[in-house]
């Protein structure tokens, strides 16, 4: 069975914030993860189209609100 | 004659009809030449009086970066009027609290107007309950049919602009800054860099801040040179625009704080090769500057035109208007390493030798003309070359003071000398900054108050009231100080992980700033002196210490 995005994109997290303790669900939100902010949010998004092989428009990854919004923007690319 | 006022040289550069301003994106790009922005000027000067804005009132500015904010500010200087610039609410902050912070802000300075944009115009009329500033958007002054107005005429010792840069909105302290002041240290300035009339300058920095205000575009405005602007946020998730446009229209001049300098080592793509042969200088201001992140820039963008002599470093503070210093444009920053560990006041700076692990310091250069700077010890008597103590700064750019606040603009003036706050030492005439005196984090090159940052996060339910500390820490990956908070939780306070999610919240919410880090401590941590004063240096050094610092959560 292939994994979930939000299983992936825990990974993804993970090695991003170098923190296997996280943990993700899509109320999640920046400040629920230390070190989350608007430059590491941006490694976190090259890490993110590396990880899914797809592009992120910078337009809609910077008005993110919450980790369901990132899930949902993945899965709409992929679909794209 | 030479300009005496800052509208006379603004009027001379503008008079440069086949230069202007480009605004560049990925989607592509728009230049307003600037015979165009100097009509636009005209308009937005006669529409402000007009409207009754008259010499002497100052006026708030809260728009997105780009030739609207360009015209506002000018218009606001040509009508006689004090413009300051301040930044829209971030994400996340709640627009309650922003607006609350800058109706204080403009009850404090009796501010007259806020321009701003059209969607920010009904909540700044409902939420700036007094109602006494008249709030009105650049559409609205752009097409107002007002009497020509020709451009006010100043004296030199009158107020130009305010610079709020620092701290967070309630309590940032409105820099002072003179017709008189800003003529010089643009002449200055200039010289040192040997402008030559074919610069082209290229900036992502926010004009709320003081280098993308004065390098970015009183600079190249007032000398007339073509300017080319980014988003800030388009920067951010796209830092290979800023080459994309050195390429496109040659750029030869760039401001960027330590951190960019990373983030375009990092994120910028290798599979796409930039021109970038045009520049004369990327120039690392307004944070610390660290030798390795100087040399992994030049490493990495060498083979594309950006070797080691590309980069220049400026030590740069709203309270001079801008620079102070500045290393030679065209050769490698000088480096010295030191020996020890020790770089508090009073203490020689030997140089390492074969010792191992020395501290690299990069040198700021020497002073630009005009400016004087002396290292003070504690009791503000001068030491020599070679000795670590307060930078002290007197230069005929000087600012005046913070806007209606006497008692700050007495604390940081001695004898004719603006102490800094900064330490520093001189080695072969040039200056090396080796730490921070005030209580001021420097994070990506905005300038933070610790103790702002600790009233706001004492606040936070769970966290014991007034055991809170604020510190700036390194951070290799980043390349700038990371925000890091250390708090002491209250009895019966929530669990760690919950509190620290809380912590970041309230800082996001009524600052707009992200906390990098948070700690708990347990109590009696937090090192605070016999009269309850929280004594954040000896705080700082039990977070660097490991035995200490083993007991955060």
């Amino acid at each position: 069975m292939s994994r979930t995005t939000i299983e992936k994109l825990t990974d993804i997290l993970r090695d991003v914030f170098v923190d296997d303790t996280i943990v993700i669900d899509n109320s999640t939100t920046a400040e629920d993860v230390e070190g989350w902010d608007s430059l590491s949010h941006v490694r976190l998004i090259m890490a993110v189209e590396r990880g899914f092989k797809v592009t992120l428009p910078p337009g809609d990854v910077m008005d993110l609100m919450t980790v369901g919004d990132l899930v949902a923007l993945i899965e709409r690319r992929l679909a794209a | 004659m030479a300009p005496s006022t800052l509208i006379e040289m603004l009027d001379a550069g503008l008079a440069k009809a086949e230069r202007g301003i480009t605004m560049f994106s990925a989607a592509g790009e728009t230049r307003v030449g600037y015979r165009e922005v100097s009509q636009r000027i005209d308009q937005a000067t006669a529409a402000l009086s007009f409207l009754g804005v008259a010499p002497g009132d100052r006026i708030v500015l809260i728009l997105p970066q780009g030739v609207e904010l360009v015209t506002a500010f000018f218009a606001c200087i040509s009508a006689g009027a004090i413009p300051s610039i301040l930044p829209p609410v971030s994400q996340k902050q709640d627009p309650q609290l922003y607006w609350r912070d800058i109706q204080i802000l403009l009850e404090r300075i009796k501010g007259k107007a806020l321009i701003t944009f059209p969607a920010y115009a009904v909540d700044a009329q409902q939420l700036l309950a007094n109602g006494s500033t008249l709030v009105v958007t650049m559409p609205v002054l752009m097409a107002m049919d007002a009497p020509p107005l020709s451009r006010h005429v100043a004296k030199p010792r009158d107020i130009a602009f305010l610079q709020h840069s620092s701290g967070t909105t309630a309590v940032k302290k409105g820099v002072t800054i003179t017709h008189a002041a800003a003529v010089a240290q643009l002449e200055a300035y200039a010289g040192s860099l040997s402008i030559r009339p074919d610069d082209c300058v290229v900036s992502w920095l926010p004009l709320y801040h003081d280098m993308g205000l004065i390098a970015c575009l009183l600079l190249p405005v007032a000398l007339g040179l073509d300017l080319v602007m980014i988003d800030t946020f388009e920067w951010l998730i796209s830092p290979g625009l800023l080459f994309a446009a050195i390429e496109k229209h040659r750029g030869t001049l760039v401001w960027l704080p330590n951190f960019a300098f990373q983030h375009l080592t990092d994120i910028v793509s290798r599979e796409r090769r930039y021109d970038l042969s045009s520049m004369r200088a990327f120039i690392n201001c307004s944070e610390p500057c660290r030798a390795d992140t100087m040399r992994a820039f030049a490493a990495r963008f060498a083979g594309e035109g950006a070797g080691e002599g590309s980069v220049a470093v400026c030590y740069a503070m709203a309270e001079t208007v801008l620079a102070v210093t500045q290393t030679p444009l065209g050769s490698a920053p000088k480096t010295f390493s030191a020996r020890g560990v020790d770089f508090s006041i009073g203490s020689r700076i030997e140089p390492a030798g074969e010792k191992p692990s020395p501290q690299d310091f990069v040198s700021c250069g020497p002073p630009i003309s005009g400016a004087d700077v002396a290292i003070f010890s504690d009791t503000n008597a001068a030491l020599g070359a070679g000795i670590v103590g307060q930078i002290a700064v007197r230069a005929p750019y000087l600012f005046e003071g913070y806007y209606a606040l006497p008692q700050e603009t007495a604390h940081v003036f001695h004898d004719g000398w603006y102490l800094t706050g900064d330490l520093g030492f001189m080695h072969d005439g040039e200056l090396y900054v080796s730490g921070r005196l005030k209580d001021t984090l420097i994070i990506r090159g905005k300038n933070i108050m610790a103790h702002d940052v600790e009233a706001v996060i004492s606040r936070v339910g769970g966290v014991k009231r007034g055991r809170v500390v604020a510190i700036g820490v390194f951070d290799e990956a980043t390349g700038s100080d990371h925000l890091v908070v250390v708090a002491e939780r209250s009895d019966a306070g929530p669990a760690s992980k919950d509190l620290k999610a809380a912590v970041r919240r309230e800082a996001t919410r009524v600052m707009g700033i992200a906390v990098s880090r948070v700690y708990i401590a347990p109590a009696g941590w937090i090192v605070k002196s016999t009269s309850g004063k929280l004594n954040r240096k000896e705080s700082f050094q039990k977070f660097t210490n490991p035995e200490s610092r083993g007991l955060l959560e």
